[in-house]
């Protein structure tokens, strides 16, 4: 029983360590999306009916 | 030490004073109790053959003590009985001439000398339980308060009272394990006043004893058959045995006359069942070897209470240690089992909710009268059916302190709860016991050694856990990517523009290069809306992010019963990835009744998961109520920030389990306690009908 819990620990201290230190995030309250290439410059980021679409 | 050899009077054989003490000397031929008195001798009775017992003593041993205790040699042996139960007395000389008594009780022994009588009560006050304040002597508790007979005696005696005497006598119990006697005599005064310490057999230097851990029982076990049923009865301890109930028929054995202790083999009939009055798990007899020590079962004793108008039977096993041959007892009820063993009853302080003993204490968890339902074994009192006491139990899982009290006398055990299984694997049953209802009363809680591992592991996980989110914080490359304030340029229309001119400014005069002449009212009110949206569009200038990591999102702004929303679009130059997030910055307050109110606040966070390394332009829209706009607003973007809601969410995880263990142990102990007399805080729970009903 013993071996479960040092193994349990040591499982659980090293993914929340590598969580740490790696910027790890849940995925939260954002969307993702990906941008047509014809869009891409500073007037398609205002242009492209993406954003008037709403998000 | 002087011998003085003299002639009884009775039959004119040899008898000698060795001890400067002793007033009295037992003929070895006549066995007549020759008194000197002056230079003259008197024979002042006769003594009956002595009771064989199991001590391990004779007269005529010399004890060569290795420190603490000066050389002594035993003298004399008085045997008294209280009609009950014989015992032995030694009396012993020491060198220098001062004297004492050798006495053994539960396996124990206690070098017991006279010392200057204190004050103390008349003999009739004394109650069994209580204590009394001996000044210099100390604290005693009473343990029992009786009258028991001179039956026989060998060797000298330091006192000169006829054989057939009774005595009245109260033993005492001290705090540090001494033992005291109050010897009241045949008189109404105090008499002598005995202290002494418990001492090791083996310390005592007697030759004769070296072996003594190895020895056999002195008195060997004895078969005879049952006067009623002619059932073959095997006795285990019949140097002691003053009552057998015949395991075959129940009848009820002892000697005849009640009153002596004679050998069990001329035990008579003194009570006739119909039959066995009950049927016990583990066998009267049988042997077996439990936590190290092997014991053997003498007696069964079912005893019973009532509450509520409700009987509660229970069993109590009077078991024999085989080595230090000192009673212990095994109770069983709804088949949990307690292995309890006498204690000194000075070092237990009780009170209404608590005892301690040895400095642990215990709570009180029952208290009822018990009365003997029924016997079957041997016993070495003399015990019958109907006989009460006063039970109380106090518990600390998995141990119990228990106290029975008498008219007579006290008596405290002290013990541990075991398991069934320990108790079938110790004398070897071949069935299994009945499973065990309901929670025992001292029974430890069955996850108690997992539950302690997972709160220390939680609790070390856990600061383990802070250790590392501090490790990263400050180890870990986090740096601010984007850092921007803005202004509000254009009130009515809620146009912001970058301080300081370093981020793409909006595009205020920006018109949607798509749009078309409205074809209606309403559609040209969408298309100004649109651009109107479109205007207020900040764009950065591309920033670099080293890592792929989180970022964390911040936006301030100085709102005051206002409200600012601002959306968020990361953007990938590289892919065209697109992040998308809104935060708000909406602080109100105000005074209501004369309270004041706050609610929500300027500055927001967000987490941004997985942003890979890269540039990236950040496009913001900001929206808020018309007119009502903050002067400014501030985002910042970090990369790589340790968050500190994941510390949270693993110790909340560490701690899950623990905290379900946790309350399984309260449904476990609120089991326990339901069956109680009261709750666990030690309050007396309130019932119809007393439990002393039998009493009344």
């Amino acid at each position: 029983m013993r071996r479960i819990f040092q193994v349990f620990g040591g499982a659980l201290l090293l993914t929340y360590a590598l969580a740490a230190f790696s910027g790890w995030e849940t995925a939260g309250n954002t969307k993702r999306n990906t941008l047509p290439p014809g869009a891409r410059n500073a007037g398609g980021y205002r242009t492209w009916h993406f954003w008037s679409g709403g998000k | 030490m002087s011998a003085r050899a003299a002639q009884c009077p009775n039959c004119g054989g040899a008898v000698r004073f060795q001890t400067g003490a002793s007033l009295v000397s037992i003929c070895p031929q006549c066995k007549s109790a020759v008194a000197r008195k002056g230079a003259n001798l008197e024979a002042i009775g006769t003594v009956a053959e002595l009771v064989p017992t199991s001590s391990p003593f004779k007269v005529g041993m010399d004890a060569r003590p290795q420190k603490g205790t000066r050389p002594f040699h035993i003298a004399g042996r008085l045997q008294l009985s209280t009609g009950e139960g014989t015992w032995d007395e030694w009396y012993v000389g020491f060198t220098d001439g001062t004297w004492g008594w050798l006495a053994e009780a539960q396996g124990g022994f206690w070098l017991m000398t006279p010392v200057k009588p204190p004050n103390v009560p008349a003999y009739e006050q004394l109650q069994p339980g209580e204590s009394l304040d001996l000044g210099a002597y100390g604290t005693f508790a009473i343990v029992e308060a009786r009258e028991a007979t001179y039956a026989s005696a060998e060797g000298e005696l330091p006192f000169a009272a006829p054989p057939g005497s009774v005595f009245r006598y109260a033993d005492l119990s001290g705090t540090d394990g001494s033992l005291a006697t109050l010897d009241y005599g045949d008189g109404p005064g105090l008499d002598g006043f005995y202290v002494g310490k418990p001492v090791a057999l083996a310390s005592l230097g007697i030759a004769e004893l070296v072996a003594w851990s190895d020895r056999t029982v002195s008195v060997k076990a004895l078969a005879l058959n049952c006067p009623n049923c002619g059932g073959a009865l095997q006795l285990k301890d019949p140097a002691n045995t003053v009552r057998i109930a015949c395991p075959f028929c129940g009848s009820l054995l002892g000697s005849a006359d009640r009153k002596e202790q004679g050998p069990p083999s001329k035990f008579a009939v003194l009570e006739k069942l119909a039959a066995v009055p009950f049927k016990p798990a583990l066998k009267v007899g049988s042997e077996g070897t439990l936590r190290g020590h092997k014991y053997a079962i003498l007696g069964a004793l079912q005893k019973t209470t009532s509450s509520g108008g409700e009987d509660y039977f229970w069993t109590e096993y009077l078991l024999k240690e085989e080595k230090s041959e000192a009673y212990q007892w095994l109770a069983e009820s709804n088949g949990h089992y307690t292995l309890l063993e006498p204690v000194p009853a000075g070092e237990v302080t009780d009170g209404p909710r608590v005892a301690v003993f040895r400095g642990t204490s215990y709570r009180i968890f029952s208290r009822s009268h018990a009365r003997v339902a029924g016997v079957l074994g041997e016993f070495y009192w003399a015990v019958k059916t109907g006989e009460t006491t006063e039970a109380t139990d106090y518990i600390r899982p998995p141990r119990m302190l228990s106290k029975e009290k008498a008219k007579k006398e006290i008596a405290w055990t002290e013990g541990a709860f075991v398991p069934p299984g320990e108790i079938a694997t110790a004398f070897a049953l071949k069935e299994p016991l009945p499973p065990p209802e309901g929670v025992g009363a001292c029974q430890p809680w069955p996850h108690a050694d997992t539950s302690h591992l997972w709160w220390k592991t939680a609790w070390l996980l856990s600061l383990a856990s802070v250790v590392v989110f501090f490790l990263a914080k400050l180890l870990t490359p986090h740096a601010v990517v984007y850092d921007q304030t803005f202004d509000l340029t254009d009130p009515q229309r809620g146009i912001y523009t970058a301080r300081g001119g370093s981020a793409a400014s909006t595009s205020a005069d920006w018109v949607q290069s798509s749009a078309t002449p409205a074809p209606n009212p309403a559609a040209a009110r969408a298309a100004a809306d649109a651009a109107l949206s479109a205007a207020r569009v900040l764009l950065s200038e591309p920033f670099e992010t080293k890592r792929g990591a989180n970022l964390a999102a911040d936006l301030w702004a100085p709102t005051n019963n206002t409200w600012v929303q601002v959306g968020f679009d990361l953007i990938s130059e590289a892919t065209g990835e697109v992040r998308s997030f809104d935060l708000i910055s909406d602080r109100y307050s105000g005074v209501d009744d004369g309270e004041h109110w706050s609610e929500g606040r300027q500055n927001r966070r967000i987490y941004v998961p997985r942003i890979p390394a890269g540039r990236w332009i950040l496009r913001l829209e900001p929206e808020s109520e018309a007119g009502k706009a903050p002067p400014s607003f501030r985002v910042r973007l970090t990369s790589g920030v340790p968050h500190v809601s994941h510390l949270v969410w693993v110790i909340v995880f560490l701690f899950v389990i623990p905290t379900l263990l946790a309350f399984r142990k309260i449904t476990f102990e609120g089991r326990r306690w339901a069956g109680s007399d009261f709750t666990s805080a030690g309050a007396e729970r309130e019932s119809d009908e007393s439990d002393d009903s039998d009493d009344k």
